[in-house]
């Protein structure tokens, strides 16, 4: 179980990047959601010992990460959000030269595990072949790969969908969900659907502070029966803003359909079917983070 | 463990066009320093033979000085290599203390460079 108390992390240009984020993030998928500049890299980063925060502790079960970085490490693995691989590299060679970077010395041993992981992420018939020649969907399932290595108990995973093609997508969303069982699983992302197909519980992170965490279940069942929707004409969006409190707004069929909040309903209004996406933009307004809507 | 890594760079660099190159263009040019009349290194004024000991070490020792060039390519493109392709992160997270220390040689390279970016 991971625990984390009142980080807080302030770069020198002055973006208070966190602002005392407490979380507690059980085994399974935790999906962490926010908009771009939220604070999730961030986030990730110091999770993954790569810095340093101002204050605040972090824990892993009995691994403090602030201090005892070495032993986290050790059984974490990270993707990161520009995640790179070196040109001209076969897969199989580069992972086992991470598998080397990770102490794993026996040459059987270091075969073995890179086998396994090749066949675990589908790209065993590509072993052979450039590396940096591969699509962004098998680049993301070798950057798991990398991320397994050493049955790792924490990992961590920055923005991994974004740019993937919806079966590329689906198709790590399915490989994340398999080891997402027994260990815990950090995904951030800006992505809705991201956190509700794969996530058992999730935060929404804005402007450095945990807006809101729970089951997503629980979150959407916080707002519903309260949010309504209604086609309107694309003019008439700046009198709806004015007047109501527009979470979101979307194109069907070429029509704008809106998502309003309002505890009855309004006049020519229908009911909606909360989702996900309503949680997160009624959260985002409700703290006076604006996004483009 | 030493060797897998002295052998994955090896591979990597063999891979690479910078060596191929680099290997190219030392050849050309100190080929054509010993066979052309037109292309020449050190001064011509002695009045030497071709193959003499001097006009041999000249040549030799300019190779040296030029080599320093071709050292420093080889070391900027390992020190920038993990920034430029984005590997500094997964780099850095997988490296364990042992080799951490080893590389601890070139200071800070792999481990810390995050915190100075930010």
């Amino acid at each position: 179980m991971l625990t984390i108390r009142e980080l807080s992390k302030t770069y020198d240009n002055g973006v208070r990047a966190l602002n005392r984020v407490s979380l507690e993030v059980d085994k399974g998928m935790f999906g962490l959601l926010g908009p771009n500049g939220a604070g999730k890299s961030s986030l990730m980063r110091i999770l993954a010992t790569l810095q340093e925060p101002d204050q605040g502790t972090a824990q892993l079960d009995d691994i403090n990460i602030l201090e005892d970085k070495e032993s986290l490490r050790r059984v974490l693995g990270y993707l990161p959000q520009d995640f790179g691989v070196y040109p001209k590299i076969s897969p199989a060679a580069m992972l086992d030269h991470f598998i080397v970077l990770k102490g794993i010395t026996g040459k059987g041993e270091r075969k073995e595990i890179a086998e396994a992981l090749l066949h675990q992420t589908n790209l065993y018939d590509v072993r052979n072949s450039a590396i940096d020649t591969f699509s962004g969907g098998m680049k993301q399932r070798f950057g798991i790969a990398q991320a397994l290595i050493g049955n790792p108990k924490l990992i961590i995973v920055d923005e991994p969908t974004a740019g993937l093609d919806p079966s590329e997508r689906n198709r790590f969303h399915n490989l994340l969900a398999e080891i997402g069982e027994n260990i815990v699983v950090i995904l951030s992302t800006h992505i809705v659907d991201d956190v509700s197909d794969l996530c058992s519980s999730m935060a929404i992170l804005g402007a450095g502070e945990i807006l809101l965490s729970g089951k997503p279940r629980d979150v959407i069942d916080s707002i519903r029966g309260g949010v309504w929707s209604k086609k309107i004409h694309r003019n008439e969006m700046q009198d709806y803003r004015d007047n109501y409190r527009v979470i979101l707004s979307h194109l069907a069929e070429g029509e704008t359909i809106i998502h309003v909040l309002a505890d009855d309903k309004p006049e020519g209004f229908t009911e909606v079917s909360v989702d996900l996406e309503d949680v997160y933009f009624a959260t985002l307004l409700g703290h006076g983070i604006s996004v483009s809507i | 463990m030493f060797l897998d890594i002295l052998k994955f760079e090896l591979n990597y660099h063999r891979k690479q066009y910078l060596l191929y190159v680099l290997s190219g263009t030392f050849f050309i040019l100190f080929f054509l320093a010993t066979t052309s009349p037109n292309v020449q290194i050190g001064d011509g004024v002695a009045n030497v033979n071709i193959n003499s000991p001097y006009t041999i070490m000249m040549v030799v020792s300019m190779i040296s000085a030029f080599s320093m060039f071709a050292a420093i390519a080889f070391c900027s493109n390992a020190v920038i290599r993990d920034f430029e392709l984005g590997t500094g992160g997964t780099i850095s997270v997988s490296a364990h203390k042992e080799i951490r220390l080893c590389l601890r040689t070139i200071p800070r390279l792999f481990t810390d460079h995050h915190r100075h970016l930010c």
